[in-house]
């Protein structure tokens, strides 16, 4: 398994979740406006996932959820949410737990 | 609902702090004549209903916040109202003179950066500061405050309004900004200076500058901004002028259903110093109670307080059209109206015309 899979993370504290014309949003705050000044919208999958990550969890832990709430293949599951822990880290929006 | 009436969401808001100001500027749109005044203090919000007011936003969705005034960090309060407000998660937006920051206001917004500031300038000296704000000083005050907000991840912008008093400084004021704070922020202006609302106490029409002069500057100032990116390849014989309607192709600006004919009242509104929602700042004409009867109910009966009466008939028959300036709360502004006829917007429109016209003959 990829390490990225069994590493626990956690969502940073510096993202705020706000329900905004029936998008889910991430608004960075306080020293995370100095890397993204804007603010991140989140499709259904991203944020099932988001809430997770409000608890620490390993990516496996998140394909078993997923695979749990949506009709998808654990391989699927696998790739996609390798894909966003990525994407999560290159955008420093989690942290090792 | 008929299809095609669009819903409206909340998206955006503007917190007037305040209407008191440190300065004193002779346009503004908005200010109230004594800074100090007790009555005009006693009946401002307080940081615990401003503090609430935002919890209400977070509830309907408003995800971008303006925090404004008059001059916000004027309030004894600001950093606790700013706390409060922004721990609640907002893209947040603050408009100031930058006059008024102190260590306190660094050390929060190095804590709590805004996302972005926008900055007004009034002149490129401390003696333009003078005739505009009536306060000299407040001129090494804002190229302080500014020195320190750029320590800020913040995104700057700058922002001024010329009038008679500090016409001259138009080109230096920008030459200012980009010795002082860098070349990459350009100088917006203000496209038309209107007549105070709600009680402001400004006498607009004594300081500003001719609908004429006015066009002619916006007009200098963008041909500056061409030499600026083409130098020497700029040809005045070259140029043309046209008019282009930025809203016909693009599928996002088609034309749509709406209160105003913007998104005021439809993605966004305003709640005044006092408790008011209003679908903008400028616009007094209709209000909801907000402090009284709860954020989400004043915007839900927003759209019932809005009358729309008929459009002066100068402007149903008028051929530049297209080129007028106004919106229902600058007519308000000007005339009392949200149907009325701006006879500076007229002269606005003629002016840009005439000069269309000459460049078509080569002129």
């Amino acid at each position: 398994m990829d390490d990225i899979m069994n590493i626990a993370y956690r969502a940073k504290s510096n993202f705020i979740h706000r329900k905004v014309a029936k998008r889910d949003i991430l608004i960075p705050v306080a020293d995370n406006v100095a890397n993204f000044n804007g603010f991140i919208e989140l499709n259904e999958t991203a944020m099932f996932l988001w809430e997770r990550l409000q608890n620490p969890c390993t990516g496996n832990k998140l394909c078993e959820s997923i695979v749990e709430e949506y009709d998808v293949t654990p391989e699927k599951a696998a790739e996609d949410v390798r894909a966003l822990l990525t994407s999560y880290l290159d955008r420093k929006m989690i942290e090792e737990a | 609902m008929q299809s095609g009436v669009p819903e409206r969401w909340p998206e955006n808001a503007t917190f007037e702090l305040t209407v008191r100001c440190n300065l004193r500027c002779k346009m503004c749109l908005f200010r109230h004549e004594r800074s100090e005044d007790a009555l005009l203090i006693k009946n401002e919000l307080t940081a615990e209903q401003w503090i609430d007011m935002a919890k209400q936003a977070a509830e309907m969705g408003t995800a971008g916040l303006l925090i404004t005034g008059g001059e916000p960090m004027l309030r004894s309060d600001f950093s606790e109202i700013y706390e409060g407000i922004y721990k609640q998660g907002f893209i947040i937006e603050l408009y100031t003179n930058a006059t008024l920051v102190n260590n306190e206001i660094m050390d929060l917004f190095r804590r709590l950066p805004p996302h972005k500031i926008g900055i007004t300038v009034y002149g490129a000296s401390a003696e333009t500061y003078r005739k505009v704000c009536g306060d000299s000083d407040a001129f090494k005050r804002m190229i302080d405050g500014v020195h320190s907000l750029m320590e800020l991840p913040s995104e700057l912008e700058f922002r001024t309004t010329i009038i008679k008093d500090n016409l001259a400084d138009a080109d230096e004021m920008e030459e200012l900004i980009h010795r002082e704070f860098g070349e990459k922020y350009p100088l917006i202006q203000t496209r038309m200076v209107m007549k105070a609302v709600r009680g402001g106490c400004a006498d607009v029409e004594s300081c500003r500058i001719s609908a004429e002069d006015n066009v002619r500057l916006a007009y200098r100032r963008s041909i500056n901004k061409i030499k600026s990116i083409v130098g020497d390849r700029f040809e005045k014989g070259r140029l043309r002028l046209k008019f282009e309607d930025k809203n016909s192709d693009n599928a996002c600006r088609r034309e749509k259903i709406s209160l105003l004919g913007c998104g005021g009242g439809m993605d966004s509104y305003t709640v005044t110093w006092d408790g008011k929602l209003q679908a903008c700042q400028v616009l007094g004409a209709f209000q909801t109670d907000a402090l009284k009867d709860g954020l989400r109910k004043a915007w839900e009966l927003y759209p019932y307080q809005v009358k729309h009466p008929p459009l002066d008939e100068k402007c149903v028959k008028c051929k530049l059209a297209e080129l007028c300036q106004t919106c229902p709360a600058s007519r308000y502004a000007e005339t009392g109206s949200i149907g009325g006829a701006v006879e500076y917007a007229c002269r606005d429109a003629e002016e840009v015309n005439k000069m269309m016209v000459n460049n078509l003959k080569g002129e």
